[in-house]
């Protein structure tokens, strides 16, 4: 037996929730005598057969008072389980936007009941939809952000169409190294640390290579959950961030379809019902123009190519869905139109999602599988080639059941096997080809627990098995909301627990025109990267039409791998192992009040890695090496104004970003090598040197921008609608920097000011 | 649906603030610079080279390290620089030659003859203030150097053929020159006269061994030859060495130098881990190394295979 004062704090947690999962989760077997009956449905709009997210479903007594409650999930499933005596019970379930749905029920102790739903919309309430739509405040939790299709539509985005990058890049915890590269930095979090699923579909880098746009536009994701920190043990294997996307799925109604066009991109999409009610299909496909178009219009030059091809295909009824996915992303293009180094990158999913419950049983079974490809090269002009890529097959099981006392047990289980390679035909310093398979199984145990309308606490403990190739890890984690009172209006929120990574993300960072990215396992198998999250929240209504939001995090970082530093012009494989630390808060403030729409938001971080100098390879004085890395980001302010008026649409966004870090060089020289004699003076020129000053001891200037776009819904007929949009990308034509090339001295600046007109027709 | 005109007076000050500092970032604002070279004066020249005893001419390379030419070095090196015997106070100036190796350089060089055991400062001079030096000692004498015509430590042509791809008969085509009353081996270098092949030097510094006071060389010749061989066998042929009648003299040079006393241990590092400025430096000033060498040379003769 343990002795408790030898257990380590995860271990103590670990039991501890150990214990309370035995405590709450009823055996399958004696369901029958808890009494406690269950009802479970999907909630979908009538005229399209989609998922409403977010509906609210209310199971009251006959007196009126609410005996149950639930939300739906991004599926549009709802569970809602209680203890009840046998009597009629009114059920309600309501979206806004649409009729609610109102049935009374005899229900009876030990019953398992679904009902599906699907709602007819409501037109004199679509008013409110895009307000109300946004995620109230008692839904608000920790580190998360619940994006819904109204929230991307409000950043203006070079159309036709919105776009989730673009949404992304303005949430105050996220950091760009420019507005090119596709690698998104999340709360002092790097790209390789980021967990991107498609439908439960990892993808690894979904970002186009021109920032404004990912292989998620705005009409494509029916809801997104993304997690700056804090996230559940149902999410495993990444240290930073969490991006949960849901496909829209296809009408199932009828045919639907719309094309569009604009300077950056041509789009068509398609959808519509294979079996009337039942089942459906979706295509989207996007490809870039701006390679093409920009000479015409832009004073930069835009080598730029990039599309994407997601196809869905949906089936559902009353107690099960299926849906199966394809998608393939290609990006290709010069960070920097002077160097001719040409950037390439792909990802290539395939894999289908079904979730199932009966009649009968009160568990959900939610079963995925599928594969994912990611691959990804530079080609320099003297015909050398750097290519990596990862390859994955998996296949995930997750079952959800009722608790006591209506709360839930979610177990998951999961086997991915991983292939990662590399390959650098060139000189380089480290190893230059390596190809590696990886199998990893994870578990984990979590558990929904309320009490009344006030507490809701999720304590989740995962567990990782990367088989033959280092010690399991096991990561308790804790997620809760408090609302006083079990207000509407105040909820006070935090989230934390022990995360592990088992796979190194490699890439040049002191090379911001870069965006090649090796994945491998962590060289340093017996010590995984760790991470420790805290977030602490609060969200508080300030009237009918404001909202704050206030949001502190700390993430305390170990063993994350780093390039070692080397003075000499090559990419590097070398990794050494850094600690770190990062801090910050957000602060948002909404004001929705009829056609006018505001967003302020403000985010403030500190990063900072720590690293022996030796271990590093650095040089300098202190043998203990301080740094803040190039994503170290201070300052962030974003102001978002929207107006929904008679004539159209309008809306403007101003940011600003104070400057990221960099290192000054002192100077250059080339080495030549004296031990043995190798490198004589009169005979060889040596290898060039680069002198790195104190590491990024100092910053680029501060980025600021302006983005306006106006957009107008003109009827053509009954059923053709044409959007028009016009807008302006950096609308005062700031030259805000991307990086200065240390081998050319020249300053590489993000977009210039870029007008745009944009349609789409939809049918 | 609400006209904006209908809106609290807060949003309608917000819009109107958002236009005002659109229009006064618009007008205001100019366009950010950034300088990333920002020289030092705590490091301004790169030295490097080896003082030879032995050698009748000395170079050293000097290169700038705060100017924007980041490989090579501009026409005018904007310093002097001379040789300072420490042990006599003696100042040699050297002489600026702009070489062109593809980029161009400036290698500082003197026929003055170099003294063993005697101590030596570089000294680059900008305005006539000394902002850069290296000091290095000399070693006291030559190593002394003994190749031994075993049969198998000869240099004996043609090689043997590879049994397979990875085992290239090593130990057949391997020769062996030893050297003593020497502290520390600074260099081991080969030169196989070969006609028709451009003059180069193979390096066999890492193949030393040290065996107490003697330093065992084993030198894998067949690499080597395969490289200068004049005339390689076409493909699909196996690569094949340069034969005995390639060699304009029928023997190789070998030349060992000895280390001076700061000559630094620095064999089996990495290249990333000696060029890391701060390491294996003896520049004040600068970045770089300068060392002080005695070497000598012997001739191994070219033996035929029976």
């Amino acid at each position: 037996m343990i002795s408790p004062q030898r257990m380590s704090v995860p271990d103590r947690y670990a039991a501890f929730l150990l214990v309370a999962f035995v405590l709450l989760a009823p055996p399958l077997h004696a369901q029958d005598t808890t009494g406690s009956t269950t009802l479970q449905g999907f909630v979908r709009a009538a005229e399209d057969g989609r998922a409403l997210p977010g509906a609210n479903v209310v199971l009251r007594t006959r007196d009126g008072s609410i005996q149950a409650a639930a939300v739906a999930n991004a599926q549009g499933l709802y569970q809602l389980s209680t203890t009840l005596r046998p009597d009629r019970y009114r059920l309600r379930i309501s979206f806004v936007g649409y009729e609610a749905y109102r049935d009374t029920l005899r229900l009876s102790p030990d019953e398992q009941r679904v009902v599906s739903v699907a709602l007819t919309a409501s037109p004199q309430e679509m008013e409110g939809v895009t307000v109300e739509g946004r995620q109230p405040v008692a839904e608000a939790e920790a580190g998360l952000r619940e994006i819904r299709p109204a929230d991307i539509e409000a950043i203006p985005t070079p159309g036709p169409g919105s776009d989730l990058a673009s949404y992304l890049r303005s949430l105050p915890g996220v950091t760009t190294t420019g507005d090119r590269g596709g690698r998104l930095y999340v709360r002092g979090g790097t790209p390789s640390q980021n967990l991107v699923l498609v439908d439960g579909i990892p993808i690894y880098k979904p970002f186009h290579i021109l920032g404004f746009f990912s292989a998620f536009p705005g009409d494509m994701v029916s809801n997104a959950d993304f997690y700056a920190g804090g996230f559940g043990a149902e999410y495993m294997g990444r240290i930073s961030s969490v991006l949960d996307v849901n496909l829209q799925t296809g009408n199932t109604e009828e045919f639907a379809g719309s094309i569009g066009g604009g300077p950056f991109l041509a789009s068509v999409r398609a959808e519509g019902p294979l079996q009337r009610g039942s089942s459906s299909f979706l295509v989207r496909a996007r490809h870039s123009l701006i390679e093409y178009t920009s000479g015409s219009f832009l004073s930069n030059d835009t080598p730029f190519k990039f599309y994407d091809v997601t196809a869905k295909v949906h089936t559902q009824s009353r107690s099960n869905q299926c849906s199966f996915v394809g998608m393939r992303t290609y990006d290709r293009g010069r960070l920097d139109p002077d160097r001719d180094a040409s950037f390439r990158w792909t990802n290539t999913a395939v894999g289908g999602e079904c979730l199932i419950f009966g009649e009968r049983t009160a568990q959900i079974l939610d079963v995925s599988f599928g594969t994912t490809r990611f691959s990804n090269a530079v080609l320099s002009s003297d015909g050398t080639e750097r290519s990596a890529g990862t390859w994955r097959l998996f296949s995930n099981f997750d079952l959800t059941q009722p608790g006591l006392w209506g709360n839930k047990i979610r177990w998951t289980a999961k086997v991915r096997a991983d292939q990662y390679n590399f390959d650098l035909d060139e000189i380089a310093l480290g190893v230059t080809a390596n190809d590696q398979f990886l199998i990893t199984t994870s578990t984990h145990l979590g558990a929904e627990i309320t009490w009344g309308e006030a507490l809701a606490i999720n304590p989740s403990i995962g567990a990782q098995f990367p088989i033959s190739y280092a010690p399991p890890s096991v990561e308790p984690r804790l997620r809760l909301s408090y609302r006083p009172g079990g207000s509407e209006r105040t909820s006070f929120t935090a989230a934390g627990g022990l995360y592990h990574q088992f796979v190194a993300g490699l890439t040049d960072e002191r090379d911001a025109g870069s965006s090649f990215q090796i994945y491998e396992p962590t060289p340093f198998a017996d010590r995984p990267s760790q991470a420790l999250h805290a977030v602490m929240g609060w969200d508080q209504q300030l009237g009918r039409p404001f909202r704050l939001s206030v949001e502190g995090w700390y993430k305390q970082l170990r063993d994350i791998p780093v390039p070692r530093w080397t003075p000499i012009v090559r990419f590097n494989t070398n990794l050494a192992r850094a600690d770190g630390t990062a801090f910050g808060a957000d602060l948002s403030l909404q004001y929705d009040q009829g056609p006018v729409g505001l967003n302020v938001t403000y985010g403030y971080g500190k990063l900072t890695y720590r690293a022996a100098k030796d271990r590093l390879g650095a040089w300098g004085d202190n043998e203990l090496v301080e740094y803040s890395p190039p994503y170290d980001l201070r300052h962030k302010l974003g102001i978002t104004a929207s107006l929904d008026a008679d004539w159209g649409a309008a809306s403007v966004r101003w940011q600003y970003s104070s400057g990221l870090p960099f290192t000054s060089v002192y100077g250059f020289d080339t080495f030549l090598e004296i031990r043995g004699r190798r490198d004589t003076p009169p005979r060889n020129i040596g290898t060039p040197r680069t002198l790195f000053d104190k590491a990024y001891d100092s910053r680029l200037p501060p980025y600021h921008r302006l983005d306006v776009s106006l957009e107008r819904d003109i009827t053509l007929s009954p059923s053709v609608d044409l959007l028009v949009e016009a807008g302006t990308i950096n609308a005062y034509d700031r030259a805000n920097i991307f990086y200065v090339d240390i081998f050319t001295l020249d300053q590489v600046d993000q977009l210039s000011l870029i007008p745009y007109l944009s349609f789409e027709v939809s049918f | 649906m609400t006209a904006f005109s209908d809106c609290q007076p807060f949003v309608r000050s917000v819009f109107a603030a958002l236009v005002v500092a659109a229009a006064l970032l618009m007008l205001g604002c100019k366009d950010p610079t950034v300088d990333v070279l920002q020289p030092s004066e705590q490091f301004q020249f790169s030295l490097f080279g080896a003082l030879d005893v032995a050698a009748d001419t000395q170079a050293i390379r000097v290169e700038p390290l705060g100017d924007s030419t980041q490989i090579g070095a501009p026409e005018d090196l904007g310093a002097t620089v001379f040789l300072e015997n420490l042990n006599t106070g003696k100042q040699i100036p050297l002489q600026d030659s702009l070489t062109d190796l593809g980029v161009q350089v400036h290698n500082l060089w003197t026929t003055q003859p170099i003294q063993p055991s005697t101590s030596y400062r570089v000294v680059v001079q900008v305005e006539g203030e000394p902002v850069t030096t290296a000091t290095t000692k000399t070693p006291a004498r030559p190593p002394t150097l003994t190749h031994t015509a075993f049969p198998d430590t000869s240099l004996r042509l043609p090689c043997v053929f590879p049994v397979t791809p990875n085992n290239q008969r090593r130990p057949a085509n391997t020769f062996t020159v030893t050297a003593r009353n020497v502290d520390r081996i600074a260099a081991a270098e080969v030169h196989y006269p070969i006609v028709g092949a451009p003059p180069r030097v193979f390096n066999h510094f890492e193949g030393v061994e040290r065996d107490e006071d003697l330093f065992i060389i084993s030198i894998f010749y067949r690499e080597n030859l395969v490289t200068a061989n004049p005339n390689p066998p076409p493909p699909p042929a196996p690569p094949d060495c340069a034969s005995r009648s390639d060699f304009a003299h029928p023997y190789a040079e070998v030349i060992v130098a000895s280390g001076g006393p700061d000559w630094p241990t620095w064999r089996g590092l990495p290249l990333n881990e000696i060029a890391r400025p701060d390491s294996f430096s003896n520049v004040q000033g600068g970045n770089g190394f300068v060392g002080g060498v005695y070497s000598d040379t012997v001739r191994v003769p070219v033996a035929e295979r029976p």
